[in-house]
């Protein structure tokens, strides 16, 4: 079966200063089959907020923005468009391009205040979805009105644990918690009844009981509505609740995908390792005698434009070697993913760059 | 407890903001804790719980309504002004965003060298002590040419740490100094805090949402609910046997990143609406092992056993016989 949405070589890049051009995404590939729960982690400027916002046509208005690659869509899709073959979301005119956004695709962002327009009623704002014509599996269905819009309004709330579902309608942004604000947007976000929801940081602004109450609502209607969601996050804590694969994204570039599970095991490539390394929620309760230190990976990301030559990550990398330093390695099947590395493996194969060299080497 | 001389000594503090309308919020109640020299005591609580308040409170940079505030023996509630700022000396203050905590058109080197200014330190000594300053935050002498916008934010928040030990402080108040950071940059600060603690005899008070990273800093452990204490002790027996029910809530909510990793627990409700005071437990609402008796009256803190203290009516046949 097809994927239903097959990312390749996405690339957006941006004038940086003076002739160079930045690119904040780089050549990012994946595919995510019907019903699956992605996570896309890296942390502040990697490009994971980039990369959704490109596959939704949202940063093609920035200034002299390029955008490359596909981004093959395999779903559903509006009467009238070529039925044959999946359709490339970003060879789209902006027009078209509406026919799909918010109906195929739906997105939640992480500030739900900052989405919602604190001058109108919740039922107003996701009203506005319901009246237009909605796409369905057996093509389009005229917009709601009236009772059924009402109805309809209510079970969308309903569905997202939203408590009062009535009463909640008739209010405004402001007379709701954190919590049911992140919800609010989920109903809207699901009004249009999407194939895919990319949830953008949807639980980080969050306190955690809260945030265990919208990830609960976010498995349910996953696994009810056999939905695709696309959850980007920097907390691999909430991947290991809720994805059942992980794409790590690093300086603009996807650097390994695997299994949830194999990957929190077994992480191959180095920067997954530092980065689950120095997550202080995985030491166990250890004494503070001899003052143990939590693993911490030395410097900081490269930003757009600065990327280094070859290996992205070999400036920070304990085991990068001439050739990391000089050629970008391609995706390359390790343990039970993949890794864009020359020395992909256990940590514990980790070694000064010579040996490590000299150990792949025999290996091959 | 069997604690000869706390550096810092909170008793019943209390905090009530007027509103609008006349209505009282009810920020800090009747709050307790002691910090001993050299440790780390965690401040831990969602949003709103009265965390943040408490720790501004220690500096006075809002007034107590009600309690005590000792620091190594002195009242810091009746304090003047001028011993007041005397005393600012000896704590520090790091909060959660560098890039509002420090002037943009101010050099690095400036914004760290602002206290030796305000407390009259001879300017023949600022050179030496900024060069010291930054070489204990690990950053390069050259940053302190540089503005806040050229420096990525954990280079930002080790400026801030740097400026609080200036005076070279006994105690600092860190208000979730690393929450605004990436995991791997969070690493680096938490290890320097760790440090920095070991070579200068640092008193923590740390305040946080995040308990992974309580569980790795702190000594012992104080949790907030709605403006209150509710459970506080060791943190070994925090984390490992938690008694209060809303520990264990907290606990159960903590997406572990870890393969395997139990489904998190949520909980369901929200905080009780703090203007309004609540002759029970404020946590009755929400708990699933709520009781009649929880809704009539608040519960005290239970002493336990362990030096544990947690203040759930559920806890009273466990305490320790006094």
């Amino acid at each position: 079966m097809e994927p239903l949405l097959d990312v390749r070589e996405l690339r957006l890049s941006l004038p940086g200063g003076g002739s160079v051009r930045a690119a904040p995404v780089d050549g990012v590939s994946f595919s995510m089959a019907r019903g699956e729960c992605v996570g896309l982690v890296g942390e502040s400027g990697c490009g994971k907020s980039l990369t959704s916002m490109t596959l939704m046509g949202l940063t093609r208005s920035l200034p002299g923005a390029r955008i490359e690659g596909q981004a093959l869509w395999d779903g559903r899709r509006p009467a009238g468009a070529a039925s044959a073959g999946p359709i490339d979301l970003l060879a789209l005119s902006e027009r078209s391009m509406l026919q799909y956004r918010g109906r195929s695709v739906g997105m939640v962002f992480q500030d739900p205040l900052s989405c919602l327009n604190p001058l109108l009623r919740l039922d107003y704002q996701i009203a506005e979805v319901l009246r237009r014509p909605q796409l369905t599996d057996t093509g389009q269905r005229a917009g709601l009105r009236g009772a059924s819009l009402k109805q309809r309004i209510i079970e969308l709330l309903d569905m997202v644990g939203m408590p009062q579902p009535e009463m909640r309608a008739q209010q405004y942004p402001h007379q709701l918690s954190g919590g049911l604000r992140q919800r609010a947007l989920l109903a809207i976000a699901l009004a249009g009844e999407p194939e895919l929801l990319i949830c953008d940081e949807p639980t980080t602004a969050l306190d955690v009981t809260i945030q265990a109450q919208v990830l609960a609502t976010l498995r349910r209607l996953q696994q009810e509505r056999q939905l695709a969601v696309l959850f980007i996050t920097h907390d691999l804590g909430v991947v290991a609740q809720l994805c059942s694969r992980v794409l790590v994204m690093y300086a603009g570039r996807i650097v390994e995908s695997a299994p949830t599970e194999a990957f929190l095991r077994d992480p191959q490539h180095p920067y997954s390792q530092g980065l689950l390394a120095s997550l202080p929620g995985r030491q166990q309760l250890r004494s503070r005698a001899g003052h143990e230190r939590l693993y911490s990976i030395p410097g900081s990301p490269p930003r757009p434009g600065q990327f280094p030559p070859g290996c992205r990550f070999a400036p920070r990398c304990p085991r990068a070697a001439d050739v990391c330093r000089s050629s970008y390695p391609a995706m390359q099947a390790s343990a039970a993913g993949q890794a864009s590395c020359w020395f992909p493996g256990a940590a514990a194969d980790s070694r000064p760059a010579s040996s490590a060299a000299a150990v792949a080497g025999e290996q091959r | 407890m069997a604690d000869p001389a706390p550096l810092l000594q909170v008793e019943a503090l209390s905090k009530n903001f007027a509103l609008k309308g006349g209505a009282v919020l009810h920020a800090v109640q009747n709050v307790s804790f002691s910090l001993r020299r050299g440790r780390t005591l965690a401040l831990v609580g969602e949003s709103g719980c009265g965390k943040s308040t408490t720790g501004r409170m220690i500096l006075r940079l809002i007034e107590p309504s009600a309690g005590s505030i000792r620091l190594d023996g002195e009242e810091l509630t009746a304090a003047t002004a001028a011993r007041m700022q005397a005393l600012r000396r000896r704590i520090g203050i790091v909060f959660q965003d560098p890039m509002g905590a420090l002037n943009p058109r101010r050099t690095v080197g400036a914004s760290i060298i602002e206290p030796l200014l305000v407390h009259r330190i001879p300017a023949s000594e600022h050179s030496d002590r900024l060069a010291g300053l930054m070489k204990d935050v690990e950053l390069d002498p050259d940053f302190a040419r540089r503005y806040p916008h050229e420096l990525s934010g954990g280079q930002r928040q080790r400026v801030c740490i740097a400026r609080a030990l200036a005076l070279q402080p006994e105690l600092i108040v860190a208000d979730e100094p690393v929450s605004a950071l990436d995991a791997s940059i969070q690493a680096q600060v938490l290890d320097l805090l760790l440090r920095l603690q070991a070579e200068h005899g640092l008193s923590y008070l740390f305040i946080s949402h995040d308990l992974s990273v309580v569980r790795f800093l702190s000594d012992d452990v104080a949790v907030m609910y709605a403006g209150r204490i509710v459970e506080q002790g060791p943190k070994a027996a925090i984390f490992s046997q938690p008694a209060h029910p809303y520990t264990r809530a907290l606990l159960a909510a903590i997406p572990v990143p870890e393969a395997g990793a139990a489904r998190v627990q949520p909980l369901e409700g929200i905080l009780p609406d703090a203007t309004q005071l609540l002759p029970g437990c404020a946590f009755a609402s929400r708990c699933p092992s709520a009781m009649p008796r929880c809704q009539a009256s608040a519960p005290p803190l239970f002493e336990l056993p362990g030096g544990q203290r947690s203040a759930c009516w559920l806890n009273e046949s466990a305490q320790e016989a006094s």
